[in-house]
């Protein structure tokens, strides 16, 4: 939730006031109370002392009399009294009857007279009593005014006047008695001491009128809640705090909001304005127009700065992305370059096939590899590993491709053919890269394998389920130590032979948990792989590494040897026709597409020609088709057990006048390099060889020197 | 890889057929296509054979082509060849028919 920092300030404001308000009425109401309560006490005092004063003298007297008639009452019936203390009267009027009562047989009526004198003077006194209590009660402002004597011998408070103010209503009648119901009052009377007291909302004095025997005036009974009269003051008290603390409240607020908030909102906005420009890839510079030398100034001030570092750092950044960019086009370019100077495609043999795989790293690598066929039955192949990576190490491999190329010679073995190569790279090589490397040269017709390795990792052979690692002996490094002597090893390969030769890119890759893929799995792999052993091999280690950065170059070169393919049709239909044609263009798969194209016109119209005409009389017809492919010739021989038929002589002219017979031979003629016909065995053999590539320049040149 | 049974689109048009096959046409593959020429007459019509997916064409192929040109003459309507590689191309060259086939 967002909430402001000017709406924060309000809430802060108008709580702080609440708990001033509440505090200051407490304490307020508090003092007011006390102030209002000592007043009381005081008016009380001086009221019970004026009525005292104004007692004694000249009203003594009668006071004295009345004290003693009503003393008389009192001694007359104090059982009854005590008693009646405790009663409920019905009315007051019953009340009133029954104290007259007592009153009227202290003082009997005089026969004839009615009243009697002591009834009459009894009356007299008691109304003066009153009426001067009534007089000082009421300038006092007082509720209540009593005036009584204190029995100490029963406890007892004796009422000879109980007045309330509006009235004369009689509360207490005369001779009625009471038990002081406070232990102040008891105590008090007791000593025969004045005394003030609060109790409850009622305040009262206590005092003894001098001159006669413990007679009190109970003062007070002025009802003095004080509850109304505080609530008012608290509300204007209240008020004028809460008036106060909301308008110091607002002032602050305006204050912090100049102060605080405005500019807070201005550095907002300003880094809202500068976050959309970068967003933009516009950005500029931009002020918040933040005055002042506090925090917040300072903070605009260091804001602007923090702009202008970053304009400068996105600048520098820009020009860097630029360069990389170009360093990255580059690289590319190098990267194809480099893949272009190597071979592809792979190499195939009429019994050998090598084929090769590179998946470099970086951008550029230190891999090389390179395969060439020395002459008609050799086969040259190397395999190297440049130190160190990137450019560098790419620049040495390109050199080193380049050497080696210049110096492989079909006339030179393979320890000269190092030898020379060795000093040409330790020349000038102040950096000491080094190259491990791996030579080979296959003998296509014994299968003799003269193989070099230089500090490379040694080659896996398959021969039937095995693998095991081949070429122990390994020479120095390649392109450090100069003049030293190498020598090559002899193997010795066999049909179905599979022969792999890698980097370290491959055994040494590693999966998330820093485990390298290892020679066991290499040779596990090998010994299940099928027809793309380098691409199962490449798989296998994509699987090991679980998406983990590779860090080298992965090559391989694999060499398998093959024997020549052949196919055999017994009782041959026409609709097998189909099935050769696939059978010799599969075996040439690779080559260039319309030679491949030829050879099927090729198979077409020789097949055609022997399942039409060879077979006249003969119990089991077999034709056999074999195909090899050798220094880029293909070589075809079909073989059947018909009649002897040389097609290249034997065609009369009836065979010539069926147009598809002289047309057939004329398309074998045309499509194939070199024609042969052999008669073996019961067997016509026909041999057709066909190049399957583009001659190149030089040799076109050389086939129209001979023929000339 | 080739199938044993050509596959052939014919387009039927008021006046023209046009017939497609694909893969190679040698041996065996020209004696289906005769077969579905057969189940698709001329009548009439003009012949444009669509050669974009023909791989090669053999001597047998060759012998087809000659049988339709003489029918479609025949009927008084002409025969096209159309978009050949380079090696049927070549086939023609070699074999002469480039002069008697209209290829274009």
């Amino acid at each position: 939730m967002k909430v402001s920092i000017r709406s924060k300030l309000l809430l802060l404001i108008v709580l702080l006031s609440l708990a001033m308000i509440l505090s200051s009425v407490l304490v307020s109401s508090q003092l007011y109370e006390n102030a209002l309560e000592r007043n009381h006490e005081a008016l009380c005092a001086e009221t019970a002392g004026t009525l005292s004063d104004s007692l004694t003298g000249s009203h003594v007297d009668f006071l004295q009399s009345y004290r003693s008639k009503l003393g008389a009452i009192y001694a007359e019936n104090r059982a009854l009294l005590e008693e009646a203390a405790g009663m409920e009267f019905e009315t007051n009027d019953r009340r009133a009857a029954f104290y007259d009562s007592l009153t009227a047989d202290i003082f009997p009526p005089k026969q004839g007279l009615g009243m009697s004198y002591e009834m009459l003077e009894f009356k007299l006194e008691y109304e003066a009593v009153c009426s001067e209590m009534d007089m000082l009660s009421l300038s006092g402002g007082m509720d209540l005014a009593s005036l009584f004597f204190y029995d100490p011998e029963r406890g007892n408070l004796v009422y000879m006047v109980d007045r309330m103010p509006e009235g004369s209503v009689l509360y207490h009648h005369p001779v009625s008695v009471a038990k002081p119901e406070d232990e102040t009052l008891a105590a008090a009377l007791q000593s025969g001491n004045a005394v003030t007291y609060v109790e409850g909302a009622v305040c009262r004095a206590l005092l003894p009128v001098p001159g006669t025997e413990r007679v009190f005036i109970l003062f007070g009974e002025r009802n003095m809640d004080l509850r109304h009269s505080v609530r008012l003051f608290s509300l204007y008290v209240g008020s004028i705090l809460l008036g106060a603390t909301l308008i110091i409240g607002l002032g602050m607020l305006l204050f912090a909001d100049r102060l605080i908030v405005r500019n807070v909102k201005k550095l907002s906005l300003a880094a809202e304005a500068f976050t959309t420009g970068l967003d933009r890839g516009d950005p500029e510079r931009i002020s918040a127009g933040v005055k002042g030398r506090d925090e917040i100034g300072l903070l605009s001030q260091r804001f602007e700065r923090m702009e202008d570092a970053m304009l400068g750092y996105l600048a520098s950044l820009a020009d860097k992305t630029a360069q990389e960019e170009k360093m990255k086009a580059e690289l590319d370019l190098a990267a194809r370059i480099q893949a272009e100077s190597l071979p592809r495609g792979g190499l195939r043999t009429e019994n050998a096939v090598l084929t090769s795989f590179l998946k470099p790293a970086r951008e550029v690598g230190g891999d090389l590899y390179d395969y060439f066929l020395l002459d008609e039955n050799r086969m040259f192949f190397c395999l190297a590993d440049v130190s160190g990576k990137g450019v560098p190490a790419s620049l040495f491999m390109m050199r080193a491709k380049e050497l080696i190329r210049a110096h492989v010679s079909s006339d030179d073995t393979l320890p000269e053919l190092a030898f020379r190569l060795n000093n040409e790279l330790c020349a000038g090589n102040e950096e000491s890269i080094f190259i491990t490397a791996f030579f080979g040269v296959l003998d296509l017709r014994s299968g003799k394998l003269s193989c070099l390795r230089a500090g490379h990792e040694q080659p896996m052979l398959r021969r039937g389920g095995e693998v095991v690692s081949v070429c122990r002996e390994s020479n120095s490094v390649l392109g450090v130590f100069e003049d030293m002597p190498f020598l090559a090893e002899e193997l010795r390969l066999e049909p179905g032979d599979l022969l792999l030769m890698f980097t370290d890119g491959l055994n040494e890759g590693i999966n998330p948990a820093q485990e390298a893929f290892g020679y066991e799995r290499i040779a596990e792999t090998l010994r299940r792989c099928g027809e793309k052993p380098t691409e199962t091999l490449y798989e296998a280690l994509l699987d090991f590494c679980q998406g983990a950065e590779q860090f080298d170059d992965v090559t391989m070169l694999a060499l398998s040897l093959e024997s020549p393919k052949s196919m055999e049709l017994v009782k041959p239909r026409y609709d097998d026709i189909s099935a050769v044609t696939d059978f010799v263009q599969g075996a040439l798969a690779g080559c260039d597409p319309d030679r491949l194209a030829q050879v099927g016109i090729l198979v077409d119209e020789i097949l055609n020609n022997q399942i039409s005409y060879a077979f006249e009389g003969v119990e089991r017809p077999v034709i056999r088709v074999s195909v090899s492919l050798r220094a880029g010739k293909a070589e075809l021989c079909f073989a059947d057990n018909g009649r002897a038929f040389d097609p290249l002589r034997d065609v009369t002219a009836e065979d010539l006048e069926r147009s598809e017979g002289g047309l057939g031979l004329e398309f074998v003629k045309a499509f194939s390099d070199e024609q042969r016909y052999e008669r073996v065995g019961g067997f016509n053999r026909l041999w057709l060889t066909k190049r399957m590539r583009e001659e190149k320049n030089h040799e076109k040149l050389l086939r129209n020197a001979l023929l000339l | 890889m080739s199938e044993a049974i050509l596959e052939t689109v014919f387009t039927e048009g008021e006046s023209l057929l046009t017939v497609a096959p694909a893969g190679r046409l040698d041996t065996v593959t020209s004696a289906h296509l005769k077969e579905q020429m057969a189940a698709h007459p001329t009548r009439g019509r003009d012949l444009e054979l669509d050669f974009t997916q023909v791989e090669y064409i053999s001597s047998a192929g060759l012998r087809l082509l000659v049988a339709l040109q003489k029918q479609v003459k025949a009927e008084g309507r002409s025969m096209v060849i159309r978009n050949i590689n380079a090696v049927v191309r070549e086939v023609f060259r070699v074999s002469g028919f480039n002069k008697s086939f209209t290829v274009l």
